[in-house]
Order: structure tokens, then sequence, then C-alpha cells
């Protein structure tokens, strides 16, 4: 099964990092997809039928918490697994985001075996789950 | 409290430019002279929590294209890496913010909130000498890149 992946992040260095992650890891990716915040993720989400969210937190307009409480309270995109990349290091915040129910926390800055591990263990449960 | 701040600041660019980047960070060698950059951008990232303040980093355009190319995997002519030069450094000092406020954090739990990174562009090597001139501005060698960066705080 090939995964629709969407990257929210408002770096365009970033995104690359990540879609080049995705490629060495050989994550069976059908499409990716790019936002650079989360008014942008969600415009997207709308349209497109997404598996995996990648998203940042700290972002211009729609920041990552408002677009993962936003995900919540549509049916449409509540259960689309989110795996937060940021530079958050604070333990509050992260259970407060678990709290939210994203499924995978990478803290900035990573290897690229640490993305690919987290993101391993979410296509594992997605599979799971379906 | 000015010397732990800027070991602390030193630790954490490092750390960030290593991880991300592959690129050594080091004190200048006294007895080399390194290239000062005739151009640039001065990236500045406020931060409020326990500890408020303001990350700064000032890094050259050859710095940044470098940087850029080493993120990004891509070779430094790829117009990918020439049209996001200033993005990397943006992105790098919201890095190296994130790994600082953990060394500054008294707990794990503590909370900080961050601002966007935002960049001003540097025009001449005027701006640069401007700079380092300042109070507290650390010049560090970066691959042979003089690189400068400044942590302001106020609790």
């Amino acid at each position: 099964m090939a995964f629709t992946v969407l990257i929210v992040d408002d770096s365009v260095t970033m995104r690359s990092v990540i879609k080049r992650t995705l490629e060495m890891a050989n994550i069976a990716v059908g499409e990716l997809l790019e936002a650079g915040n989360g008014d942008e993720a969600l415009g997207i989400m709308q349209q497109k039928e997404v598996n995996l969210v990648l998203a940042d937190i700290n972002m211009p307009g729609m920041n990552g918490i408002e677009m993962i409480e936003r995900m919540c309270a549509d049916d449409r995109t509540r259960r689309i697994p989110v795996v937060v990349i940021s530079t958050e290091a604070s333990t509050a915040r992260i259970e407060q985001l678990q709290e939210k129910g994203i499924v995978g926390y990478v803290h900035k800055p990573f290897s690229p075996e640490i993305i690919r591990d987290v993101i391993f263990e979410v296509i594992g449960a997605c599979h799971a789950k379906s | 409290m000015q010397k732990v701040s800027e070991d602390v600041l030193v630790e954490s660019l490092t750390e960030a430019l290593e991880t991300t980047a592959f690129m050594m960070a080091m004190l200048p060698d006294p007895q080399e002279e390194l290239v000062t950059p005739s151009r640039g951008v001065l990236v500045h990232v406020e931060f409020s929590g326990p500890v408020s303040g303001t990350v700064e980093l000032w890094a050259g355009d050859e710095f940044s294209q470098m940087m850029a190319a080493n993120v990004m995997g891509l070779d430094p002519d790829d117009d990918a890496v020439k049209n996001n030069g200033v993005d990397a450094v943006k992105e790098m000092v919201n890095i190296i913010s994130g790994v600082l406020l953990a060394k500054l954090a008294d707990s794990p739990a503590d909370v900080f909130n961050l601002t966007v990174p935002e960049a001003q562009q540097q025009p001449d090597a005027a701006a640069w000498q401007a700079y380092v001139a300042q109070d507290n501005v650390i010049v560090l060698d970066v691959d042979g890149f003089a690189v400068a960066a400044r942590l302001i705080t106020t609790e």
C-alpha cells in the first residue's frame, strides 16, 4: 500500500530534508504533498485523501497545535495520524500534544534513522488498523 | 552569567550544525585570520518562558549556501540551494533555539514560546564589523567560514 504523506513546515529546507529521508528509508510513498502552515495543510486535507501528516509546530499563520485541534474537530481529518517534527523539548508540551492525539514525536535536530523508525512504527500501526 | 550564556550558545550552535548540516563549529584559532563575510543575513528568534530573550545568528552568503547544500544533500550550484540559503539559516536558528532552551530550562517540563525566525539582509562587510563589535557577540569558525552569534537574556 502506497501512502499519501503531507509534510507541513514553513521551511522549504526542512521539507526537502524530510522528503529525502522518506526516499532514503524506502517508505512506499504514493504521493508527497507539502504545506507551509496549518491553514494550507487543512485546505489540502479537504481536497485529497491523506494517510499521514508530518507537521512542525512553530509556523507563521496557523501553527501546528491549532492545525491538530482543527483536525480533531473534523470527522474527515480526525483519524489521520500526525507525527510532530519540532524543536519543542518541553515534556509538558509534548504530553499536551499526545493528549491531542499525535502518534509520534521527533525532536529537531534529528538523524534520518530516527525519523525513519518513527514513521515505520506509525505505518505499522496504520496497517494494524486497516 | 554571561559566560554561562556564551558557553550554552556555543554548545547549542555546535550541536545543531553538526547534527543537521554535518559542519564543525569551533572558536577561531587566533593565529589564523578568518575571511569575514562581505554580505549576509542576520536572523533572530525571540523566546519567552522561565527565561526570555533573543537568539541571533549573522551568516555570510557563502556560508548560507554551503549549509543549505549540506542540509538538503544537494550540490551547492543546485537552484534549490541557491534559492534557499536564507531559509536554511532561519531553520538553523530555529533548531539552535530549541537545543539552547532545553539547556536553559530548570526542568524538562518548562514551556517556552518561540517566535518564527525573522531575517534581515546585511548588505556589506561594514554591517558585519558593526555587528561583531557589539557586546556579547561570539565569532565562530564553521568549516572555515566566520559566523557570529549572540544570546540576549532578560530574566
